[in-house]
C-alpha cells in the first residue's frame, strides 16, 4: 500500500514535524512526559492518518515505551494531548488493540488460545457465538485455526505473539498499536510476523502504529517513519517511506531506495 | 501462512520421556521406583524388628509384627475410626475457619501497601508465636472441648494464609494489569480470569501449610487439653504403657498427615495445572 495519506509526497525526505494528514485518526498535540525531574519526551506534534502503518523508530531507552504509553492512554502524558478519532484521551479507547512486547506475560496461561481471544469480547458483551465466531476467524487470519484449544505455552514465540495479534483484531479496533512485537523472537520468524501484519494491513483496512528499535523493520513496514531522538527525546524526522507495495522480504530491501532510506532514518537516530 | 512452522513442544517432551524408557533397558522406571521404595520399607522394618527384640525390649517396644496385628484388632472397633474422625472434623473445621479469617485479611492487607508495611511486625510475631505456648491460656478459657482445637488451629494456621494472599496480591503482574485496561475487562472477568488465578499458586502454598498445621494443632490439642480425638486415645494409651496400642494411633496420626499431602498434590495437579511447577511440556 502506498503511502497516499500523506499530502506532501513530493518532497518525502522533509515530511515537517505536525504535518497534518487529510484523514487523521489519531492527533498528538504539544506531548510531553516527565518522570519527577527527568524529562523523557518533549514537544510531540505529529498525526496519524486513518489507514497508515506508522514505525516509531529510536534507540532503546529513548522513551518509545513511555509514547506508547500515552498515546493509548495507558498512562496519562504530563504536558499535551493525544486525540482518538477526535476525542482526548484519557484511558485507553475502544476501538484501540494493544499488542505487548512481553507475549509470555500478556497471555493468560490459564486460558486456552481460544479462550484468550474470546475475553475481551465477553467482557465487550458479545454473543456466545458471535464472539466464538469472530475469534476463530482472527486466528485463522494469523494462521492459528489448528492450535485453538492449545495453551499459549505449549506454543513457541512467535505463535504465542501470534495469538495476542488476533486477540487484537478480533478486537474489531481502528488502531492497532504494537510496542516491539517482533523483538523477542527469532530472525526467521520476525519477517514472517513482518509480513503477516502487511497481510492482514492489507485484508482489514485497519491502522497500524508500531513501536521498533530496528530500523530495518520500521523502512520495510511502514507509509511513514517517525525517528525519535535526543534527551529529552522529540521528533527528529517524520519520514514517508516512498518504496513500492506490496512489499517483499528480498526484493524490496535489495531497492536501492531501502537502504538509502535505512541510511537515513539511522543518521537521524544515532545524530546526538 | 506461516502456521506449520513451530510445534507446540508438548510432543517433544514425550519422546523425550519415551527415550528414557528405551535407555534403561526392559524393565520400566516406574516398576523399578517402585521395587526400590519397598526395599526401603523393608529394611526399616527388619532394623525395627531388630530393635524391639534388643535394646527396645526391656521399655516393651512392639515389633512391626505385634503392631500390625494391634492396628487389625483396632481397625475393627467403631471407636478407632470415630475418633479419627474426630479429628479430622475438628481439623477441617478449624481449617475453614483460618481460610474465612485469614483470606480477607490477606487481601486487605495485600491490596495496601500501607497497611502490608504497618503489618509487617505484627504478621511477624504472630507466625513466630508457637500456639502450643498459648494452650494453657486457651485450656483456662475454652476447656478441654473442641473449641479449644479450633481457636488453636486459627491462631496458628491463619498466619500462612495471611502472608501467603497478602504476598499473592503483589504477584499480579502489572503487565497482564495492562491487557486488563487496554482491553476493558469487566471486574467480574478482571477477578475471575486475571487476578483469581493470578493468585493462586501462592495462596495454594499457604493453604498447604496451614492444612497440615491444623491436623497437627487438632491432635495435639486433644493430646494436651483432653477432649475426644486421636490425641486423646493416643494419651489414654500412653498412661496405661500400652506401647503397642500408642504405636498404632501415632500411625494412624502419621497416615492422616500422609494423605493430607496427597490430597493437596493431586488438588495442585487438578487447579494448577497450566502452572510451570506442574504444566507437562512447554516453554516457561
Amino acid at each position: 500500500m502506498k503511502a497516499q495519506t500523506t499530502p506532501d509526497t513530493d518532497a518525502p525526505d522533509t515530511g515537517a514535524p505536525g504535518a497534518g494528514v487529510t484523514d487523521p485518526i489519531m492527533q498528538v498535540r504539544g506531548l510531553g512526559h516527565s518522570y519527577g525531574e527527568r524529562q523523557v519526551l518533549k514537544d510531540l506534534d505529529f498525526e496519524v492518518g486513518r489507514g497508515e502503518l506508522m514505525c516509531v523508530v529510536g534507540p532503546s531507552g529513548v522513551g518509545k515505551t513511555t509514547l506508547l504509553e500515552c498515546l493509548t492512554g495507558l498512562r496519562r502524558p504530563s504536558e499535551g494531548q493525544v486525540l482518538f478519532d477526535g476525542k482526548r484521551i484519557e484511558a485507553p479507547p475502544r476501538g484501540l488493540a494493544i499488542v505487548f512486547q512481553d507475549y509470555s506475560r500478556s497471555l493468560m496461561p490459564w486460558l486456552s488460545v481460544l479462550d484468550n481471544v474470546v475475553l475481551p469480547l465477553r467482557s465487550a458483551g458479545m454473543a456466545k457465538a458471535e464472539r466464538e465466531a469472530t475469534a476463530r476467524e482472527a486466528l485463522a487470519e494469523v494462521g492459528l485455526s489448528d492450535f485453538t484449544g492449545s495453551y499459549p505455552w505449549q506454543l513457541s514465540g512467535g505463535m504465542q505473539q501470534r495469538v495476542a495479534i488476533a486477540r487484537a483484531l478480533a478486537y474489531r479496533p481502528a488502531v492497532v498499536v504494537m510496542d516491539e512485537p517482533f523483538a523477542s523472537v527469532d530472525a526467521q520468524t520476525r519477517a514472517d510476523l513482518e509480513d503477516l501484519l502487511l497481510r492482514v494491513r492489507e485484508h482489514l483496512g485497519i491502522t497500524v502504529l508500531l513501536v521498533t528499535h530496528d530500523i530495518d523493520e520500521a523502512v520495510y513496514l511502514s507509509d511513514r517513519v517517525l525517528a525519535l531522538g535526543g534527551k529529552p527525546a522529540g521528533i527528529r524526522q517524520l519520514l514517508t517511506v516512498d518504496l513500492p507495495g506490496p512489499r517483499e522480504q528480498v526484493t524490496t530491501k535489495a531497492l536501492p531506495r531501502f537502504a538509502e532510506l535505512r541510511s537515513q532514518v539511522y543518521r537521524l537516530i544515532r545524530h546526538v | 501462512m506461516t502456521g506449520t512452522k513451530a510445534e507446540p513442544s508438548v510432543t517433544g517432551t514425550k519422546t523425550e520421556r519415551a527415550a528414557a524408557g528405551a535407555r534403561s533397558g526392559a524393565v520400566p522406571t516406574g516398576v523399578r521406583r517402585l521395587v526400590n521404595r519397598l526395599l526401603a520399607i523393608l529394611v526399616a522394618l527388619v532394623v525395627w524388628h531388630l530393635f524391639a527384640l534388643g535394646p527396645g525390649a526391656s521399655s516393651d517396644f512392639p515389633t512391626p509384627l505385634e503392631s500390625f496385628r494391634t492396628a487389625i484388632d483396632l481397625a475393627g472397633t467403631g471407636a478407632y475410626w470415630s475418633n479419627i474422625a474426630t479429628s479430622v472434623e475438628t481439623a477441617l473445621l478449624g481449617l475453614a475457619l483460618a481460610v474465612l479469617v485469614g483470606l480477607p485479611a490477606g487481601l486487605l492487607i495485600g491490596a495496601n501497601e500501607h497497611a502490608r508495611r504497618s503489618t509487617q511486625l505484627l504478621l511477624d510475631f504472630g507466625r513466630t508465636v508457637p500456639a502450643i505456648a498459648l494452650l494453657p491460656l486457651f485450656l483456662l478459657l475454652f476447656g478441654a472441648t473442641r473449641d479449644l482445637g479450633l481457636v488453636l488451629i486459627l491462631v496458628s494456621a491463619v498466619w500462612p494464609i495471611i502472608i501467603q494472599t497478602s504476598y499473592a496480591v503483589g504477584e499480579i503482574s502489572p503487565q497482564l494489569r495492562r491487557v486488563g485496561r487496554a482491553y476493558h475487562l469487566t471486574r467480574w472477568h478482571l477477578l475471575r480470569h486475571l487476578i483469581a488465578p493470578s493468585m493462586f499458586p501462592f495462596v495454594f502454598v499457604g493453604l498447604r501449610i496451614a492444612a497440615t498445621l491444623s491436623l497437627l494443632m487438632a491432635i495435639s490439642s486433644e493430646f494436651l487439653g483432653g477432649s475426644d480425638g486421636l490425641g486423646y486415645v493416643l494419651l489414654q494409651a500412653m498412661q496405661i504403657n500400652d506401647t503397642e496400642r500408642a504405636f498404632v494411633y501415632s500411625f494412624t496420626a502419621a497416615t492422616l498427615g500422609l494423605l493430607l499431602n496427597l490430597v493437596f498434590v493431586l488438588l495442585q495437579r487438578r487447579v494448577l495445572w497450566w502452572h510451570p511447577s506442574v504444566r507437562k511440556g512447554g516453554a516457561a
